[in-house]
């Protein structure tokens, strides 16, 4: 009787479609991940309403073009306008800033204003959306 | 005279050992720090800002607004009034995520937040992209 010694297999499993799966998903998940940095403008999608008698809030108009209405003058001028805003805010004649954007301006126009007067300082801001009737 | 006995010839398999090392850690390294992108069906250029400091990550679901006023939520196109319906079950406390296009009009922008507000959103986070004055 022929009895079959139990060989011992000295090769492992071949290492190749392993490399091949793995490869595959690495390129895969290269191409489908995105590092982009996002940065965030949290905004209300509804406009906090007021409590009568608290004192108003400045509306700071915003062109097609990018110009910058308030208090009947227009500017550019982003980093003056916030001391003006700054300086309102903290003596207590406005409560708070809020940027309203004209029908035609489009959105990187209105984040650019936003962007600018919240880097230079002014808080709390806020955007107006939907209440057209109240335009000056 | 010492003559060093000739070297085994290293199969393949264990030279392409560190190879697959490497290989292993991208892998690794891409499936935990990336995001899954679900890009929109339409191309869009999001609004840069220079000032704003905090930093955020793309959520699962996003909501993509084009220029022209298309919508696409978590990456499949979807109709305004259809909206509502998606985001009937969003946790109240976690605003939503926005990749609106640059170019969208403020009136355009308007609506569609008038649209959120009656689905019960009460606070959205515009994405921008930073880019340096």
């Amino acid at each position: 009787m022929h009895i079959e010694t139990l060989e011992r297999r000295t090769h492992s499993i071949s290492l190749t479609p392993l490399i091949d799966v793995v490869f595959i998903l690495l390129v895969f998940f290269m191409l489908a991940t995105s590092f982009t940095d996002w940065r965030p403008i949290t905004l209300a999608t509804g406009t906090s309403e007021a409590a009568p008698g608290e004192t108003p809030p400045a509306v700071v108009r915003v062109d097609a073009d990018g110009t910058l209405h308030y208090n009947g003058s227009a500017s550019r001028d982003t980093r003056s306008l916030a001391q003006t805003l700054n300086a309102a805010i903290e003596a207590g004649d406005v409560s708070a800033v809020i940027v309203q954007p004209e029908a035609e301006a489009t959105l990187d126009v209105t984040v650019g204003a936003l962007d600018a007067l919240a880097g230079a300082g002014v808080a709390p801001m806020s955007l107006a959306t939907g209440a057209k009737a109240d335009r000056p | 005279m010492i003559v060093a006995p000739p070297k085994r010839p290293r199969s393949t398999e264990e030279n392409v050992l560190p190879l697959i090392n490497i290989v292993f850690l991208l892998l690794i390294f891409f499936m935990l720090a990336g995001v899954l992108a679900q890009n929109p069906p339409f191309e869009l250029t999001p609004p840069a800002t220079a000032d704003t400091e905090q930093s955020t990550q793309l959520e699962n679901q996003v909501l993509a607004v084009a220029a022209d006023g298309r919508l696409a939520f978590g990456g499949k196109p979807i109709e305004r009034e259809a909206l509502a319906d998606a985001l009937a079950g969003w946790p109240d406390d976690k605003p939503l995520q926005i990749r609106a296009d640059g170019g969208l009009k403020a009136d355009a922008l308007s609506g569609l937040f008038a649209t959120l507000r009656g689905a019960g959103i009460a606070e959205v986070n515009l994405l921008t992209q930073h880019k340096d004055p």
